[in-house]
């Protein structure tokens, strides 16, 4: 099913386009890699998507229910090291709704069994500032996920990660994905994580874009790390 | 020495003011606006000579000029809010605002020390129900609005994208920030705000592992600290804010040698 069509996207800030006639489509509990070089304005495409950057042309057609519940997992976490919140509590808060300031029952369940989905039960009382890369990457993980998502989006998750961290971190999704559904867009680099992970891709260039399924993905395009030639 | 009149108002003021400064500060430490606290505080300041020369009660200046401050500020990107040199220049208005207001109002030297340092031992009872009504309106809606506020300020940057009514939580939080100061005032003075809304959370966040843990650390410093100070300075008649100063920082100072 089709949740999400793109049509003639096109933004521009000032008198500059970032990318005009991006046409894509998102399809419930695949996988879509956003691609493209720096600076061309990829987190800006998931701000427009979250609805926080206006379009200027073109428009985004939501095909499922109003009440899709977006996850964004973002790429810079400035505020995260100054505290010594545990595991467990900084995942807890996402559990923004509501007028209870205590966990109820069921979303102390929901934390446990995310936390045991995102392998962190182990570390679940140790301080988040005190985790590796990759237990702090799945923490962000756990955080979008424990608010049971349509649409999980990761930016740039992989980044900094090791060679088994960042596998560990992308299985840990797609077997969530596979169970609940899950649609899942990742912002990427990593032309090996895309090419083992994602189902479709969607290049961002300056001149348009290009959709297709993952295994079109013309490698020769990319550069080393993941850039698109010029 | 809990027979005079003066020390009971004290006592209860000061209990429900290290209470509310205790359960907001965390949340003004880690949303990093310690600094715009101590802002509103000068500001404050300058509300309070305005209401002396006026003749209204110091703590209605205080709360129009703080609220009115921290919603101005709300409409300011969250860049702006943490400029130094913006927020230098406002509290050099502000403070020189209020010294002139205190000239022109004719008030002896006694007033002005009250204002910037704090008068819990003059207090009388009307105004101890003032302090806990807004004490208790400030808690209440704090607890309210705990699960939003706990994302916003631990974790702004999922927040900005998970909270809908973002703009909303920023503009309450500022105002319980606003009233928050203007009360505290009433113990410490504006001078030394910082010691019961930001010493207390800052030392609460080198222990507590749950932000409950720190609220609850954070209420516990901030209640020690008026207690012991207002005995201290019962039995050896030196300012309760010189005490409260003392132990805080202590409290935090112990924290700080603290392994992480």
């Amino acid at each position: 099913m089709i949740i999400l069509d793109g049509k003639d996207i096109g933004i521009k800030f000032d008198d500059r386009w970032l990318y005009q006639k991006v046409n894509f489509r998102l399809e419930q509990g695949h996988n879509l890699a956003l691609i493209g070089d720096n600076g061309v304005g990829k987190t800006t495409m998931i701000r427009a998507m979250l609805g926080k950057v206006p379009l200027t042309t073109g428009e985004f057609i939501w095909h499922d229910d109003s009440n899709r519940k977006i996850a964004y997992v973002p790429q810079y976490r400035p505020d995260m090291q100054a505290f010594p919140l545990r595991v467990s509590d900084f995942v807890a808060l996402t559990f923004d709704q509501g007028l209870r300031p205590w966990l109820s029952k069921l979303e102390k369940q929901r934390l446990t069994a995310i936390l045991a989905i995102t392998n962190l039960t182990e570390i679940a009382d140790q301080r988040i500032d005190n985790a590796s890369g990759g237990e702090r990457q799945r923490a962000y993980l756990a955080q979008a996920l424990v608010q049971n998502p349509d649409i999980l989006i990761l930016d740039e998750a992989t980044a900094n990660l090791d060679n088994v961290a960042k596998y560990a971190l992308m299985d840990v999704v797609k077997n969530y994905q596979h169970q609940y559904q899950l649609t899942v867009i990742m912002v990427s680099h990593d032309i090996d994580i895309m090419k083992k992970y994602a189902d479709e891709y969607l290049l961002l260039t300056k001149h348009g874009s290009e959709y297709e399924k993952i295994d079109q993905l013309d490698v020769a395009k990319l550069k080393e790390g993941g850039q698109i030639l010029v | 020495m809990f027979n005079f009149p003066f020390m009971q108002h004290a006592l209860i003021a000061g209990t429900l003011i290290a209470i509310m400064s205790g359960l907001i500060g965390p949340f003004i430490v880690a949303r990093r606006m310690s600094f715009l606290a101590h802002t509103l505080s000068e500001i404050g300041f300058a509300g309070a000579s305005f209401a002396l020369f006026m003749s209204w009660s110091p703590l209605v200046g205080m709360l129009l000029f703080s609220v009115v401050a921290s919603m101005s500020v709300g409409g300011l990107g969250i860049k702006e809010q943490r400029s130094e040199s913006l927020i230098s220049a406002v509290s050099a208005v502000a403070i020189g605002l209020g010294i002139a207001f205190l000239s022109l109002s004719d008030k002896n030297a006694t007033a002005a020390t009250g204002i910037l340092f704090g008068s819990i031992f003059s207090i009388n009872k009307g105004d101890v129900l003032e302090v806990a009504i807004l004490a208790i309106l400030v808690i209440l809606v704090t607890l309210l609005m705990f699960r939003p506020l706990r994302h916003f300020a631990f974790d702004y940057t999922t927040a900005s994208f998970s909270l809908k009514n973002l703009q909303l939580i920023e503009v309450l939080f500022l105002g319980l920030m606003a009233v928050t100061v203007a009360v505290s005032a009433q113990v410490v003075g504006s001078l030394l705000i910082f010691i019961l809304m930001i010493l207390p959370a800052s030392s609460a966040m080198r222990w507590g592992r749950t932000v409950w843990q720190i609220i609850g650390l954070s209420i516990l410093f901030a209640v020690v600290g008026v207690w012991l100070a207002l005995g201290l300075s019962f039995w050896l008649d030196l300012p309760v804010s010189f005490f409260i100063a003392l132990i805080e920082a202590i409290i935090y100072f112990v924290s700080l040698s603290r392994k992480k």
